[in-house]
């Protein structure tokens, strides 16, 4: 097997000048993964001490197989994770995560409505979202020309939905929105 | 947190992505943390989700994983699996391939692009896709558009435009390799290098070669139509904020063996063909800018050559070409403004069977379009497109387009649209003068000379015109199941037929006399077609696809003999279901089945037919593959015509393929 190790070494001297980008959704699973990591959910969010942490996807599911693939073979506080696609909000219960796909505010607020008091980790893409009862949003960080993806919290949406973010995660949030935003 | 062993873990990292991902194209970062994540830079906007249209028109994508995962080696035979196209495969290296009917031995009704580039000859209108076949390794997908889109693309996108895109050298770093052997493709190789060229650019050189075995006879003898192609070139990407560069260069060499007879002057009045050949190559460049108000910019500009001899025609062409394109968004409109300017010169050289008078063409050809998308309510959205064209027999043509898209539910729209476009009559249509065959003495009465059959051009020819009235529905839940329905009536008016004409036993006498074949606008047409498409995944590991097409296409008048053959040379009913597994790490299996209905202007049974794929991986980037095509029967007839009277058919085939990937 050395042979594969000298492979490797060398594709990774020929990324080296690349060797910092990744695709926009790869990053944001990610993130999704770390998220189910540094969250804590009320008890009465599992029916069981061991049943698996809901991540579900609404709206236009802009990931492919690269959110099922992040997650595949990993736990997060000893609990196994499983992704799922809904066809409309109804649909949500029993989900940990809930990402929101790209949709007009108007239907984003339909969603988070009628999400509004469950114990979901609503994350959208629109900052607008998060004075709507959003819990996370995906931003773009534009410097020197390159984007990176960051994420804003709003912590009024996360108490609302009795989830706590870990300190370390909130270090991490490019923006914390300790009150409603706007006011 | 130490920066420099986060950087280090980083490498790492990515080394090992970088390595799955040139198989998977996924990239996936395991075990990350937010400092992490908060450092990678965005390479690709648009994630890596299969990619769908959203646009009010009967499309089709299919992937180039859903290509190589069948084993399919050629763009004609990947064709098949889009709904609506017609493909029928002549002789080894000739192909008819058509949208929504109009299949014949030059179809002249869709405009192909690769990586936006026309392929079509100002000749005849028609590809030549012994040219442009080979389904590559950069290869990322081939989009069809159904219907017409001459308002965007312009002339001759009548019935439909395939759109042929290969990657950008930033996915295809890396090398990759492949060699194979099989019964029908002898031997084929290719290998790709590419690498970054400083920062956020990247290139790839490439060279592939292929060597085909010939069709059947009727008679089970070879049909001497054995060829091999070879192609060598490089791309070039860089991505700037906002801005994107792409350069693409590249030259190709194929020889061919030439079946059968041409007329000839002396008894016996045919001789036997010499081998013919494709050379040419082409550079290609473009560049987009994002503006500061959101509105971006491109200007693109190709230049081709091509020298190529396969009978009938023996022809030198250059080819330029240049555009630009504009787009902003203005309130609920999204308008979009581009111009083209394309500059031919074409020259032939004559030979008994052909002549062009004159022999060499100077075309200018340009054209502008203009496209606004209107959101006038929340779920309701309209297209209004026009383009005007310039074009070089007859003048300006209008080429207007009207689209709804009415939003029903977030992944269900209804759309309709109604449009005209144009097919502008080549330069073949305008001076040819091709001898089919030639009668000997005495057939015409006691005394007469040979007679040569002859199809002629004419100069006074007017664009066919279509007026198409479409509709659809596309709809998905989640990414696991989705499909599209679209139906279509097609209106043809002034189509071009051939009217025979005369015993001529002036024009060439004393050697010959001649029977003319006229062409003019008489015809008109009615198709009235639908088709279906849907795909499924039952699990992660398991996608299934079908298509089904109707098509009820009639031309008239009836008197003439062309009208009949098009009304009965396009399949009535086409299916097909592919199925994709991938069984774990190691294996995949892709299995498509087709049905094509019977051809019956052309004598051609309906049949069935297979693709089998079976690859496993044997180790971290290698990959060995062995395919089955056209496994349904030992051998059948795709199409037969007059004016290509060889009965030849094509016969069942293996091949065996490893590739190897770092």
């Amino acid at each position: 097997m050395r042979w594969l190790a000298w492979l490797m070494f060398v594709s990774a001297a020929a990324l080296a000048a690349n060797v910092s980008t990744a695709p926009e959704y790869s990053i944001k699973a990610g993130y999704i993964l770390l998220f189910t990591r540094y969250v804590e959910w009320p008890k009465g969010a599992f029916t069981s001490a061991d049943a698996p942490l809901e991540i579900c996807l609404l709206g236009t599911d802009p990931f492919g197989s690269v959110l099922d693939k992040t997650m595949a073979g990993q736990r997060s506080q000893h609990r196994a994770l499983n992704v799922r696609r809904l066809p409309d909000v109804q649909a949500a219960q029993g989900c940990h995560v809930l990402f929101l796909g790209s949709a007009t505010l108007e239907q984003t607020r339909q969603w988070l409505d009628a999400l509004a008091g469950e114990p979901v980790l609503t994350i959208t893409e629109d900052p607008d979202a998060l004075g709507h009862g959003a819990a996370l949003c995906f931003v773009r960080e534009i410097a020197d020309g390159k984007a990176r993806i960051r994420f804003d919290a709003s912590l009024p949406s996360m108490q609302r939905a009795g989830l706590s973010a870990s300190s370390q995660m909130l270090v991490a949030a490019r923006k914390v929105h300790r009150d409603n935003p706007g006011i | 947190m130490n920066a420099r062993k986060t950087t280090a873990r980083l490498v790492v990292a990515v080394a090992v992505i970088a390595s799955f991902s040139a198989v998977a194209d996924n990239v996936i970062i395991r075990d990350p943390t937010f400092e992490e994540l908060a450092s990678l830079t965005v390479t690709s906007v648009t994630g890596t989700a299969r990619p769908h249209f959203t646009s009010p028109a009967a499309t089709h994508i299919l992937t180039a994983e859903e290509l190589h995962q069948l084993g399919l080696r050629s763009i004609p035979d990947a064709l098949r699996y889009a709904p609506g196209m017609q493909v029928s495969q002549l002789d080894s290296y000739r192909w008819s391939v058509s949208a929504r009917g109009f299949n014949s031995i030059a179809v002249d009704k869709l405009l192909v692009l690769v990586d936006g580039r026309s392929v079509y000859t100002p000749l005849s209108s028609g590809v030549y896709w012994e040219q442009n076949a080979g389904v590559h390794h950069d290869l990322d997908r081939i989009e069809v558009i159904r219907g017409p889109a001459g308002s965007v693309w312009g002339a001759n996108a009548v019935n439909g435009v395939v759109n042929i895109l290969s990657k950008s050298a930033r996915e295809t770093q890396g090398t990759a390799l492949t060699v194979g052997t099989g019964t029908e493709e002898q031997a084929f190789g290719s290998f790709r290098y590419g690498g970054a060229a400083g920062e956020n650019a990247w290139y790839r050189a490439y060279v592939n070669y292929s060597r085909h075995d010939d069709s059947e006879l009727g008679n089970g003898r070879a049909t001497g139509d054995g060829w091999e192609i070879g192609h060598v070139g490089v791309r070039y990407d860089r991505e700037g904020p906002g801005s994107r560069l792409f350069f693409k260069a590249e030259a190709h060499s194929g020889d061919f063996e030439e079946p059968g007879q041409t007329p000839a002057p002396t008894p016996p009045y045919e001789t036997s063909i010499r081998d013919g050949f494709n050379r040419g190559g082409f550079v290609q460049a473009s560049w987009s800018q994002r503006l500061t108000n959101g509105a971006e910019f491109a200007i693109g500009a190709w230049y081709e050559r091509l020298e190529r001899r396969l009978q009938p025609i023996d022809e030198r062409s250059d080819t330029v070409d240049l555009g630009v394109r504009y787009g902003t968004q203005l309130g609920d409109h999204t308008v979009n403004a581009g111009a083209l300017y394309r500059y031919v010169d074409h020259q032939t050289s004559p030979s008994f069977a052909l002549t062009f008078s004159p022999p060499d063409h100077t075309l200018h050809q340009w054209s502008g379009y203009l496209q606004d998308e209107i959101q006038f309510a929340p779920r309701f959205s309209a297209t209004l497109g026009v383009r005007l064209e310039d074009a070089p027999f007859t003048g300006r043509e209008w080429q207007p387009n009207v689209r709804l898209r009415w939003s029903i539910a977030d992944e269900h729209s209804l759309w309709a649209a109604v449009g005209r476009a144009v097919r502008t009559p080549g330069i073949a249509d305008e001076s040819r003068n091709y001898t089919i065959r030639v009668f000997p003495p005495g057939r015409f009465g006691p005394g007469s000379p040979p007679v040569r059959q002859q199809v002629l051009g004419s100069p006074g020819l007017k664009s066919e015109v279509l007026l198409a009235y479409e509709v659809g529905w596309r709809g998905r839940w989640s990414n696991d199941a989705m499909f599209s329905v679209s139906a279509f009536y097609n209106d043809y008016d002034r189509l071009m037929l051939f009217a025979p004409q005369a015993l001529d036993t002036v024009t060439l006498a004393p050697e010959f006399w001649r029977l003319p074949l006229t062409p003019n606008n008489a015809g008109s047409g009615q198709a009235l077609g639908a088709e279906f498409t849907a795909m499924w995944r039952p699990t992660l590991h398991w996608r299934l696809f079908s298509e089904v097409s109707y098509l009820d296409l009639k031309v008239l008048p009836s008197e003439y003999e062309l009208a009949r053959v098009l009304t009965g040379s396009s399949a009535q009913l086409q299916a097909s279901v592919r199925s994709y597994i991938d069984l774990g790490q190691d294996w995949e299996i892709g299995l498509g089945l087709r049905y094509v209905d019977e051809l019956p202007a052309l004598n051609v049974d309906s049949f069935m037919d297979a693709e089998l794929r079976v690859a496993k991986q044997l180790s971290q980037g290698v990959k060995l593959a062995l395919v089955g095509k056209n496994l349904w029967q030992s051998r059948h007839a795709e199409f037969r015509s007059g004016s290509f009277p060889l009965d030849s058919y094509i016969e069942r085939s293996v091949y065996l393929a490893l590739t190897w990937r770092r």
